[in-house]
C-alpha cells in the first residue's frame, strides 16, 4: 500500500495535494453547519451514478417513455430502489442546497472576498432548478405532461418573446416528442457537464478563499479605514487559532453518511411516484409541481388576469436577481446576522412569506367540483338541510361553484369561502349577483349563471342561505 | 530595453494565442448556437389540415373533446386535443383543449354551459369568451374545414375567441 502511494505520489504528488487541502489551517468554530455543502456535492454523486444507470433502460419518447419507466421499477432487478433513490436523491438535494445558501446568507459568508464563491453557487442552484424542470419530464406521466403544459405557458406570458421563449423550451408549439428529446439531452448530459465543472469552481474558490469564519459580534474590520485589508489580515490572525481542516472532514463524512443512509432507507421503503400516463386529451387533471415549487404555483393564485405576469415571471425573476447581485450591492462590511438587520430583516421576511406560500400550496384543496366521485349529499357542517336546501346543494356542485367557492374550508379558492355568506348578502344581492357578478361589479373573476332555470336556481338560494 | 522587448514579445504571443482560440470557438460556437436555435429557425413540420372524425361524431350543441395525432415530419407523433362545437347550422369551432392561463385541461359543464378550468377557476363560454377567473384571453382556436362528411382541423391554433364581459 505505502508502495503504491509512493509510486503515486511521485508521479502525481498525491501528498502535496491531499496536504495542501487537508491540513489547511481554517477558523476555529467551523463546526456541523458547516457540513451541508459537501454532503450537497455528495447527494449530486448520487444524481449522477443512479441517473447514468436509469439511462440503460429508459427511452426518451412519448409512445415508450412511461413503459420505460414502469419496465425500471417493476422488471428491473433493483430497478425500482436506483429509481427511488434518484427521486428522493433529487429532493435531498434541493433541501440542502436551500440549507447551505442560507448558512451562508445568515453567516455573512458571501461578502469580500467571497462574493464569486456565493454568485458560483447561485447558478448552481439556477442548474439546480433547471434539473427539476427537465426530470420532473422523463416519466411522461399526467403530472410530468400537464406540468411542462404549465411551464410552457408561464414562460410564454414574458412580454414579447415569449412564445419565442416557450418555442424554444419546448422545441416547438407544443409538449411534443421533440420536448422530451430536447429536455433529456439536457437532463441528462448537458446540466450534468455544466454543474460538475461550476461545482469543481466553487470549490476550488472555498480552498483559495478559506473557509468563512462564524460570525461574531465583535467585528474589529468593520471600522478599520479600509473594512477589506483589515478583514483579511482579521482573517489570517484568526486561522492561526483554529486547526487543520482533516478533522472537519470527519464531520462532514459523518453527515454525507447520515444522508446516504437515511436516502437509501427512504428508496427501500417509498417508492417515488409514476402516476396515469401522459393524456393529452384529459380533461379535469390539476397538476401538481414538486413541492419545492409549490410557493408559486401558490403565488398564482394571488395575482390572477394581467397581474399574472408579476406573479409568474416577475417574482422568480427578482428572487433570481437579487440571489445573483446580493453580494455586490451589500457593501456593509459587518457579517453577524444581527450587525445587518437592513440586509437579514427583508431576507427572512421575503423567506417566511415563501415558506407560508409553500405551506398553503401544499395542503391546496384539489378543487373538487369537477370531479364527479367528489359529490355529496350535504356539505361538511350543514348536516340538517331540509329537501329544498339539498336540492340547492346538487345545484352548487353541478354548476361547478364549488371548484371556486369553499364551504368551511372544502373547496377551491378562487372565491370567498361562502360559510357565513347569508349573514353577509340579502337575498335580492345574492340573487343579481349570482345571474350577472359583473353588473354589480365589474372585472370580477365570477362567470355569470344566466342558464340556471328558476326552481334550481331558488333551491340553490335557499341553500346559500342556509349557510351560517 | 532587452526586458521591455520581452514583455511586447509576450504579449503579442499572447493575442496571437487569443485570437487562434477566439477563431476556433467561433467556428465551433455558431453551429452549435445555429443547431440548438433549430425549433425556431425550422420549425418542426407539421401537416396542414389533420382529420378529426366524421361529422356524426359532434353532435349538435354539445361540444366534444377530440384527441388527434399530430404527425411530424420525420419526428415520432404526439398527442394533441380539441374541443369540437358543432353549431347545427353548418358552421364548427374547434378549441385548443388548453386553459389560456396556465394551460390546465378544461371541462365542459353540461348544467353550467361553461367551460371550466379546474386549476385557477377559468371559465369560458361556448364560444370561447372568457366569462370568468384568471384567463388573459379567449380560448385558442383552430381553422376547421369540412370535407368529405369529415372535419379536419388546422395545424395550430389562430388567434383566440374574443375577450368576454
Amino acid at each position: 500500500m505505502r508502495g503504491l502511494i509512493d509510486w503515486l505520489d511521485f508521479r502525481a504528488s498525491i501528498r502535496t495535494m491531499a496536504h495542501n487541502f487537508l491540513d489547511r489551517f481554517i477558523p476555529p468554530g467551523v463546526n456541523w453547519a458547516y457540513t451541508l455543502g459537501s454532503a450537497t456535492t455528495v447527494t449530486f454523486i448520487i444524481m449522477v451514478l443512479s441517473g447514468m444507470l436509469l439511462m440503460i433502460y429508459y427511452q426518451p419518447s412519448p409512445q415508450v417513455a412511461y413503459e420505460s419507466v414502469v419496465f425500471i421499477q417493476k422488471e428491473v432487478f433493483l430497478g425500482g430502489f436506483i429509481r427511488n433513490l434518484h427521486h428522493w436523491a433529487a429532493s435531498a438535494m434541493v433541501i440542502l442546497v436551500l440549507l447551505h445558501m442560507l448558512r451562508t446568507f445568515y453567516w455573512g459568508a458571501y461578502k469580500f472576498p467571497r462574493e464569486l464563491t456565493w454568485l458560483s453557487g447561485a447558478f448552481l442552484l439556477l442548474l439546480v432548478l433547471a434539473f427539476a424542470f427537465t426530470g420532473y419530464l422523463l416519466p411522461w406521466d399526467q403530472t410530468a405532461y400537464w406540468t411542462t403544459v404549465l411551464f410552457g405557458k408561464m414562460s410564454a406570458v414574458v412580454p414579447v418573446v415569449g412564445d419565442t421563449i416557450r418555442e424554444w423550451i419546448l422545441g416547438g408549439r407544443d409538449v411534443g416528442s421533440y420536448t422530451l428529446t430536447r429536455w433529456y439531452a439536457f437532463h441528462v448530459i448537458l446540466l450534468p457537464l455544466a454543474t460538475m465543472a461550476l461545482i469543481v469552481f466553487h470549490i476550488s474558490l472555498v480552498v483559495r478563499q478559506g473557509i468563512s469564519n462564524p460570525p461574531s459580534r465583535v467585528e474589529p474590520y468593520a471600522t478599520a479605514p479600509d473594512p477589506q485589508r483589515a478583514y483579511l489580515d482579521y482573517y489570517e490572525q484568526l486561522k492561526k487559532k483554529g486547526q487543520p481542516f482533516y478533522h472537519n472532514v470527519l464531520e462532514d463524512a459523518i453527515v454525507s453518511l447520515v444522508v446516504v443512509v437515511a436516502l437509501v432507507i427512504m428508496a427501500m421503503l417509498f417508492p417515488a411516484k409514476l402516476g396515469e400516463p401522459a393524456d393529452p386529451v384529459s380533461t379535469g387533471f390539476v397538476p401538481r409541481p414538486e413541492w419545492y415549487f409549490f410557493w408559486l404555483f401558490q403565488a398564482l393564485w394571488y395575482f390572477p388576469g394581467r397581474w399574472e405576469l408579476v406573479g409568474v415571471v416577475g417574482i422568480p425573476t427578482l428572487i433570481g436577481i437579487l440571489l445573483l447581485i446580493l453580494p455586490f450591492v451589500d457593501h456593509n462590511p459587518r457579517r453577524h446576522p444581527l450587525s445587518r438587520p437592513f440586509t437579514v430583516i427583508p431576507a427572512t421576511v421575503l423567506l417566511a412569506v415563501v415558506v407560508w406560500l409553500n405551506v398553503q400550496g401544499a395542503n391546496a384543496p384539489n378543487t373538487a367540483g369537477l370531479d364527479p366521485t367528489a359529490r355529496t349529499s350535504v356539505p361538511k357542517g350543514y348536516e340538517n338541510l331540509n329537501e329544498a336546501q339539498k336540492v340547492g346543494w346538487s345545484v352548487f356542485q353541478d354548476q361547478g361553484c364549488i371548484s371556486c367557492h369553499a364551504i368551511k374550508g372544502a373547496g377551491g379558492q378562487l372565491g370567498p369561502d361562502l360559510a357565513g355568506i347569508a349573514g353577509r348578502r340579502d337575498e335580492d344581492y345574492l340573487r343579481r349577483w349570482i345571474r350577472n357578478p359583473q353588473a354589480i361589479k365589474p372585472g370580477v373573476a365570477m362567470p355569470p349563471y344566466p342558464n340556471i332555470p328558476e326552481d334550481r336556481f331558488n333551491s340553490l338560494i335557499e341553500f346559500i342561505k342556509a349557510l351560517e | 530595453m532587452a526586458n521591455s522587448d520581452a514583455v511586447s514579445r509576450r504579449s503579442f504571443i499572447y493575442r496571437i494565442i487569443g485570437a487562434i482560440g477566439a477563431f476556433i470557438a467561433m467556428l465551433l460556437g455558431l453551429p452549435v448556437i445555429g443547431y440548438l436555435l433549430s425549433p425556431l429557425i425550422r420549425r418542426p413540420q407539421t401537416p396542414a389540415w389533420v382529420k378529426l372524425g366524421p361529422l356524426s361524431d359532434f353532435p349538435v350543441g354539445k361540444p366534444t373533446l377530440v384527441g388527434f395525432e399530430v404527425p411530424v415530419k420525420g419526428e415520432a407523433p404526439y398527442k394533441q386535443g380539441a374541443w369540437v362545437v358543432n353549431w347545427g347550422d353548418g358552421r364548427y369551432s374547434a378549441y385548443d383543449s388548453n386553459c389560456t392561463h396556465l394551460g390546465c385541461p378544461y371541462d365542459w359543464n353540461p348544467n353550467a354551459e361553461l367551460f371550466l378550468c379546474p386549476c385557477h377557476g377559468g371559465a369560458f363560454s361556448k364560444n370561447g369568451e372568457v366569462v370568468g377567473g384568471p384567463p388573459p384571453h379567449g380560448l385558442d382556436t383552430y381553422a376547421v374545414r369540412v370535407e368529405n362528411g369529415s372535419l379536419f382541423i388546422g395545424q395550430a391554433p389562430e388567434g383566440h375567441a374574443g375577450r368576454g364581459a
